[in-house]
């Protein structure tokens, strides 16, 4: 009798709930969201791509202009000196020298889950831990790591500077050979990357190599913060 | 003797009823965090075409402003007095970009006052980088591209301020599922004018 009682209780609280949570919907067109998400999807990376490209142009017309004002206004000279010293410093320019080649990749076997993959989190904390060990520069793909660059995961791509990259990530970077490699390959120092390697299986080498480190291809937008001298 | 056996059916009934209750309540609860963590393929296109759409219009307004400064340049060649203004110009940006100078600008104050992890940290330069900041601080020190942070660098309670547009940056920080909500809680306030340090 309680067992009963017991059960139907049970029964009727479940079907209470249910019934309060059910909304009844309308269903229009179920593919819709879907299939018009995709168009989007498509478009807006065209048009991504295009606009790269228009900047890009710009960036190379505005190099060579202002070599051209240069030349042509001699007294500038030290307003010239200044700007292409912090234009350097920003990543605007691209840079060339030794320094070590890290290849960050997805788990070569196994099952695809969602921990097999090089996540945006990794470069993440790959390239704090870089700058912390005083790195001069780093590339990734070829996309450079400038003050308002963020590295962000959409569903499996990363994101950088505008840009979807997919695995193998290959990063750049300038500075102490000898001194960044010993710390590249510290398994204290990069733990959470060395416990993916090891559980995970994703893949991770350093090497030291000559590199090229891009100059960055997008445009900085500063619309609010002014100088205090 | 019957009416008590009444009375404990009735309390089993209704405890079963709450229980029965419950357990769908957490079943819909559950349903309603791995949507949040982990979105469907619907979900997540809508989540790419939202930080697309976010990209595009960054990359107009950067190509509106470009082509000003082409145009200014072509000017500057002979016209000194364009020249200096136009570098000038052009100089204060990569000020601002590198932390050489003293800023100053509307934007966002952030207080948290738990501890957080260097990962966390580490994702919330990120997200602020993502969602527009100009020049960030935290606890007065200047960050700039090349700070790298480690464990012991800052110390809670952690006051960050961000230049940039107060309104998108206060939005984009405390909208569901951003990077406040994802750290746990923290204190937002849009500033008129704040100073930040040279780094």
């Amino acid at each position: 009798m309680v067992i009963i009682l017991f059960i139907v209780g049970i029964g009727i609280g479940f079907l209470l709930t249910v019934q309060s949570r059910t909304k009844v919907s309308r269903v229009l067109n179920p593919l819709a969201p879907f299939a018009s998400l995709k168009d989007a999807v498509l478009d807006l990376t065209n048009q991504q791509n295009q606009l790269k490209g228009q900047i890009e142009t710009f960036n190379q017309d505005i190099a060579s202009l202002q070599a051209q004002v240069k030349l042509s206004q001699h007294s500038t000279n030290n307003r010239s000196d200044q700007l292409e010293a912090l234009q350097k410093e920003a990543g605007a320019t691209q840079l060339q020298g030794k320094g070590l080649e890290i290849i960050l990749d997805d788990s070569p076997s196994g099952p695809i889950t969602s921990n097999a993959i090089a996540h945006a989190a990794d470069l993440r904390d790959l390239v704090n831990y870089l700058w912390a060990n005083g790195t001069q520069a780093i590339a990734i793909n070829d996309e450079r790591i400038v003050g308002t660059t963020s590295i962000d995961c959409i569903v499996n791509t990363v994101l950088i500077n505008n840009t979807k990259l997919v695995a193998p990530f290959k990063i750049s970077v300038l500075g102490d050979q000898n001194y960044l490699e010993a710390k590249v390959k510290d398994k204290n120092g990069l733990k959470d990357i060395y416990e993916r390697v090891s559980s995970e299986g994703i893949q991770f080498s350093v090497r030291k190599a000559e590199v090229i480190i891009p100059a960055y291809k997008g445009s900085i937008l500063i619309e609010r913060a002014k100088v205090i001298q | 003797m019957k009416n008590s056996r009444f009375l404990y059916g009735l309390i089993i009934f209704i405890l079963a009823f709450f229980l029965g209750f419950l357990i769908i309540r957490q079943f819909y609860f559950q349903k309603e965090i791995k949507k949040v963590t982990s979105p469907d393929q619907t979900e997540a296109l809508a989540i790419e075409v939202g930080e697309l759409l976010k990209n595009t219009e960054k990359q107009h307004k950067q190509v509106e402003q470009l082509k000003v400064e082409k145009d200014n340049l072509q000017k500057s060649i002979y016209d000194r007095s364009k020249a200096e203004q136009t570098m000038d110009e052009n100089i204060a940006k990569y000020q601002i970009l590198t932390g050489t100078t003293k800023v100053q600008g509307e934007g966002v104050e952030i207080t948290i006052d738990y501890k957080l992890t260097l990962a966390q940290q580490v994702d919330l330069l990120n997200a602020l980088r993502n969602i527009g900041a100009e020049a960030i601080a935290i606890n007065n020190k200047r960050i700039t591209a090349k700070t790298g942070l480690d464990q012991n660098t800052f110390s809670m309670p952690y006051g960050i301020h961000v230049i940039g547009n107060k309104n998108i940056l206060y939005e984009a920080l405390t909208r569901r599922g951003g990077i406040i909500e994802q750290l746990g809680q923290a204190e937002v306030s849009k500033k008129d004018k704040l100073i930040l340090p040279a780094s």
